[in-house]
């Protein structure tokens, strides 16, 4: 144990080692006050690229990171679906889904964060991608719709092609739909000195069975590496071989998979199409994104509050007992509640971010979000939250009883009968303040159960008579405090002020609450902070850059699209969260990454 | 870095195109071909099990390399929800980089061309077994169970039948009410019947040596089953098979794109490769079906126990017993297959028992006639297409392998296992899932601190806690079109009910019976093997074990 206290205590260090790499860099307002042009402006030249907007060293960059990759079930899903919609009705569109048999054939993703994590483009997704790009073509054919998707595009192109007969479709007509069709598609004009395949030619062209070489225009396209991947093939050099600017379609479509994993719609595409592409464009797109689609960005913002905080993998729900009947009446525990539990702590993520509100009140907001019973009983709570919630019309615990995202039931749920101080704790020195924890020892595990198993002692004092002797004592001087003082939270999150003592399935006492707690290493400043209970402990987090800084580092994790969590060598991009967040808004933080010059670039190996 | 990487598929594509039979993907048929397939499916069912254990999990599965027990390769991710550890799968042909690569000690190349349609399973566990009780084909009277020798354990344990046997007695299986045959070494009991009054009993056996078998099957001289000559089936390709040609240009031509960068390359390389694999199986092909022959085979005289095993011998089997399913002889069939006495020595004392010593001696030495046994009868049924629904035959059955044992003497923690086939289309296939808990890593002392695994100084064994062996029959079940009140023995409930000493989690269970009820030792009430089944979420063991949503085979 000796050994892992060390490792803590060096842990403890290396965290403040970057947290000073995160507070080294240049800061935000360093730019000049000149909005660079993204695209299509000349590149930046390489020595000059402090003075061209780049803020972070490039030397610095991860290289690859937006190497080629293909889109992730849900991209593919999201991005044919838009492709459909944008010529038939939504009733259409999923009868031509049905028909392809989509969601089966398209394999499942890999294990993700934040992101979507496609696995490697094997012969798997490209089986499932061939049947679905053919059943596609054969449901547009059969049930008379392609005609309809002809002429939309066509239209989309401005041409003019309502009337003659499909098999009579002029050249114009058909090129306009070529154009149209693949804009979406590729998410970018096609090029022509690339991508004239045999199809695209025939297409394009005047011979030919019209609908047949339509329809093989549409199965082809749904097969390039251009629709399946996310590819920069209109990138612009710059002096490094090495580093290379995205295209204004490049920009939206990287904003756009990001925030809605799915295609630009049209107002998207026509803020690509302006020439020059300025920094206002790509804000006036971020604004677009965060409005025009609320089940889109909300979706994507649930992503992010479950990536964070592990919100899908909530402890198991704990065994049948006298006990936990006990602790839990009038309340259906099963699968469902954690999914409420979680589905809460989501909704009050969005509320705060979508309402514009500012980042502390993740840890100081008294609104509730819970709306089914059980959860609603958990809160001692009479009335369910409105399915919109707003400052008027928000349900709110009663002063100093539970404020933000500590307090919420999921983050307090044990998956026992006791409380976890420790693994209270150490969730939020891991998520609120990224703090590097070490793994806890395997006697640890054990321990666990010889404190659930206690007749006689609250909870705290079995922690405490196990953990602050001996080799234990190191660690759990910095881990146990935090816990304790979330101690008037029950296993499941209730508001307690005794907590019931079990022996042979009996309660024979209830023993009273102290979630009095002198907090150690848990703020930057190193100062002990006494706390009287969780509330006040979450208003000491709030108020403290730590937790701002901390939030900054898994808002550049999620804006970065990487499987892994960001290095120190990334310190520069978190620290340009921090400062977006520094007028007090967490709309501000999560938008940053995209807003940020570093985003129309890409460093790679050539 | 340059690129000038030549990627797996390249290199199969380049090398070995020719000689690798891709499965054909009967779902991108022409449109005519596939109105072929109607009806419910016939369906078969092989088992193949050993007594013991062979070893480590090495020798049976992939890519163990370096440290032998972290796979280097862990691959995509089921989640199986709250509380149940993840699912970790791959496609089986991704741990394949040339037709020639082996798979595993045990399965060498052999079984390469069907990868599409196996499963390779790890981390399925009959948590403690000690002796030679293992629920070697399902529940609690098999293996010897309540009989014989170790009849004394648990005398007054309720039996169920045998998987081999429930599936032959079933209708929804087994319309036509075809034989049943159970073939092997007669010490090792692993298919049990139920007689009508509730008593269970080992089924006959047929013999030990092929000629037995194949007199068993067809009657002597084959005189009972007349042979038929089938026909020849041809089909054309697929009617965007060039399309998809003209597709795989269009990526080479992007590929030369200047602006991508290695990792692009290299991304759209293997994609490339992939549609390559798509385009190959759309091409046309011929085949037969519905032929019966079988007095071409020379079924030998040789016994598998006193004689040992050659590789033609197990060759032979296999030919027998495809034969048997194509001349529709036979629905179901067990071979219980024990090595006996290997040049002098006892298998099972020397050999077996010291599984740390002799794992690679027993791979090197029963691999070869393994793999000659599984790659002949998977080559012959997957071949052939069965005229009932225009699939081949493997397609329509299940060939199960496994063995009594895991990677410990005695002990039926981790227990390999292989189902090729798709039963019909119940099984989705092509990959090696593995069910173990990564955060439950239970050695020391897994095997109650007896075994080569717990000394100091022995290999780490593979001691991850999985999930509970009997849900490999109960996929197989539901894959097979049965229904729980098919195989679920409300007998056996009461043995589980509210039993508090199977761990914390597991308190309180009810109805756990059948199928799904997790292995002998937990019927011993508070006996100390129950505490092996605490890391278990027994409210699961009724369920099917996750799989991937697609199949990687589509024939």
């Amino acid at each position: 144990m000796q050994n892992l206290t060390r490792v803590f205590v060096l842990n403890l260090v290396a965290f403040g080692l970057i947290y000073a790499g995160v507070l080294g860099c240049s800061p935000m307002s360093s730019r000049k006050a000149s909005e660079p042009s993204l695209a299509p402006e000349a590149p930046p030249i390489i020595g000059d690229i402090q003075e061209a907007g780049l803020k972070c060293d490039v030397s610095k960059w991860k290289v690859g990171k937006f190497d080629a990759s293909r889109l992730s079930k849900a991209q593919y899903i999201n991005t044919l679906t838009s492709l459909l919609t944008r010529a038939l009705s939504n009733s259409e569109s999923q009868l031509v889904l049905a028909d392809a048999e989509v969601s089966s054939r398209i394999p499942e993703d890999g294990p993700s964060k934040f992101v979507d994590r496609p696995m490697p483009f094997d012969s798997t997704f490209a089986q499932g991608a061939f049947e679905v790009a053919d059943r596609v073509g054969n449901s547009l054919r059969t049930r008379g719709y392609l005609e309809k998707v002809v002429r939309a595009y066509a239209t989309l192109d401005q041409a003019n092609c309502q009337g003659a007969l499909l098999s009579n479709l002029s050249v114009n007509c058909r090129q306009a739909f070529v154009r149209g069709w693949t804009l979406r598609a590729f998410r970018r004009p096609l090029d022509p000195a690339v991508e004239m395949s045999a199809s695209f030619q025939a297409a394009m062209g005047s011979g030919g069975d019209v609908p047949t070489v339509l329809e093989s225009l549409i199965v082809s396209t749904l097969l390039q590496p251009q629709f399946l991947m996310h590819l920069q093939l209109d990138q612009a050099a710059t002096s490094s071989p090495a580093l290379a600017r995205l295209s204004s379609y490049g920009v939206i479509s990287r904003a756009s998979y990001l925030l809605w994993r799915d295609m630009p719609d049209e107002k998207l595409l026509s803020l690509a199409a302006r020439n020059p592409f300025s920094k206002s464009d790509l804000a006036e797109a971020v604004q677009h994104l965060l409005t025009a689609r609320p089940d889109k960005i909300q979706a994507t913002l649930d992503l992010f509050v479950r990536g964070w905080l592990d919100l899908n993998t909530l402890p198991p729900l704990p065994s049948p007992s006298a006990k936990l009947s006990y602790l839990t009446p009038g309340i259906q525990v099963n699968q469902a509640l954690l999914q409420e539990m979680s589905q809460e702590v989501s909704d009050l993520f969005q509320y705060v971010a979508l309402q514009n509100k500012g980042h502390s009140e993740l840890l100081t907001s008294n609104i509730s979000f819970a709306r089914s019973p059980s959860l609603m009983k958990i809160y001692g709570q009479e009335t369910p939250a409105p399915t919109v919630v707003t400052d008027l019309n928000a349900v709110r615990f009663p002063d100093g009883e539970r404020v933000g995202l500590l307090t919420r039931a999921a983050l307090l749920f044990s998956g026992t009968t006791i409380d976890k101080p420790a693994h209270r704790s150490v969730t939020i020195r891991k998520k609120f303040f990224c703090q590097p924890m070490p793994p806890p020892p395997p006697e640890a595990m054990a321990a666990a159960g010889v404190i659930e198993q206690n007749e006689t002692l609250t909870t705290r004092r079995a922690v405490e008579n196990l953990t602050q002797v001996g080799s234990c004592a190191g660690c759990h001087s910095l881990i146990n405090p935090v816990g304790f003082a979330f101690g008037h939270y029950g296993p499941f999150g209730q508001t307690r002020d005794v907590e019931p003592i079990f022996s042979n399935n009996q309660k024979v006492a209830d023993l009273p609450i102290d979630s009095q707690a002198v907090v150690l290493g848990l703020f930057r400043d190193g100062v002990p902070r006494p706390v009287k209970d969780g509330v006040e402990l979450s208003a000491a987090a709030a108020r403290s850059p730590d937790f701002q800084r901390c939030l900054s580092e898994y808002i550049h994790w999620f804006g970065s699209a990487q499987a892994n969590q960001p290095d120190q060598s990334e310190s520069c991009q978190v620290a340009e969260v921090y400062q977006a967040g520094s007028n007090g808004k967490l709309l501000d933080m999560l938008t940053a990454p995209i807003l940020g010059y570093d985003f129309g670039f890409r460093s790679f190996e050539k | 870095m340059k690129y000038n990487r030549v990627s797996r598929r390249m290199f199969l594509q380049g090398a070995g195109g020719a000689l690798l039979p891709i499965p054909f993907l009967s779902s991108l048929l022409p449109r005519a071909a596939w109105a072929q397939s109607t009806g419910v499916p016939p369906r078969r069912f092989v088992s193949f099990v050993h007594d013991s254990g062979l070893g480590h999990p090495s020798n049976f599965f992939p890519n163990l390399s370096g440290n032998r027990f972290s796979m280097t390769k862990v691959g995509r991710v089921l989640s199986q929800g709250a509380g149940l550890p993840d699912v970790h799968y791959e496609a089986l042909s991704s741990f394949v980089a040339s037709t020639q690569t082996s798979l595993s000690p045990i399965f060498g190349s052999a079984l390469n061309p069907y990868l599409n349609q196996i499963n390779l399973y790890k981390g399925l566990d009959t948590p403690y077994v000690g002796l030679h009780n293992a629920n070697y084909l399902g529940n609690l009277g098999t293996g010897g169970f309540g009989l014989g020798d170790y009849g004394t354990q648990f005398p007054t344990t309720p039996a169920s039948m045998s998987f081999d046997n429930l599936l032959n007695r079933n209708r929804r299986f087994n319309p036509k009410a075809l034989a049943h045959r159970n073939f092997g070494h007669f010490d090792f009991k692993c298919s049990v019947v139920v007689d009508s009054s509730g008593g269970y009993s080992f089924a006959p056996e047929v013999g030990r040596t092929n000629l037995q078998l194949y007199n068993a099957i067809f009657g002597v001289n084959g005189g009972n089953v007349p042979e038929t000559s089938g026909q020849t089936v041809t089909s054309v390709d697929h009617p965007r098979r060039g399309l998809l040609t003209s597709v795989l240009d269009d990526w080479r031509r992007v590929m030369n794109h200047p602006s991508l960068s290695a990792g692009d390359r290299r991304a759209l390389s293997d994609a490339t490769d992939a549609f390559s694999d798509v385009e190959r199986g759309l091409a046309g092909s011929s085949s037969t079906k519905g032929i019966c022959r079988h007095r071409n085979l020379s079924p030998d005289t040789l016994d598998y126990y006193y004689n040992g095993i050659i590789e033609s011998q197990m060759r032979t089997t296999a030919d027998i017993i495809s034969a048997g399913i194509m001349c529709e002889a036979i629905s179901t069939l067990n071979f219980s297959h024990t090595p006996g006495v290997e040049n002098g020595n006892n298998f099972h004392q020397v050999w077996q028992h010291r599984p740390v010593l002799y794992d690679q001696q027993m791979a090197n030495h029963l691999g070869p006639r393994i793999r000659a046994f599984l790659g002949r009868l998977l080559g012959n049924l997957s071949s052939s297409i069965d005229p009932a629904n225009g699939k081949n035959y493997l397609y329509n059955t299940l060939v199960y392998y496994s063995m009594e044992f895991g990677p410990g003497s005695h002990h039926g923690a981790c227990r390999p296992v292989l189902v090729a086939g798709n039963g019909g289309g119940g099984l989705n296939t092509g990959y090696y899932l593995d069910y173990s808990n990564r955060t439950l890593n239970r050695r020391p002392g897994y095997f109650q601190n007896n075994d080569e695994y717990d000394a100091p100084g022995s290999p780490s064994g593979e001691m991850w806690i999985g999930e509970i062996f009997n849900r490999i029959f109960v996929t197989m079940a539901q894959a097979m079109g049965l229904q729980p009140s098919d195989y679920e023995d409300p007998r056996l409930w009461q043995f589980f009910a509210g039993r508090g000493d199977m761990g914390v989690q597991n308190q309180n269970l009810t109805n756990i019976g059948g199928y799904g009820s997790p292995g002998p030792h937990i019927v011993a009430p508070n006996g100390a093997n129950a505490t092996y089944y605490q890391y278990y979420n027994l409210s699961e063991f009724k369920k099917p074990l996750a799989h991937p949503t697609t199949s990687l085979y589509t024939g």
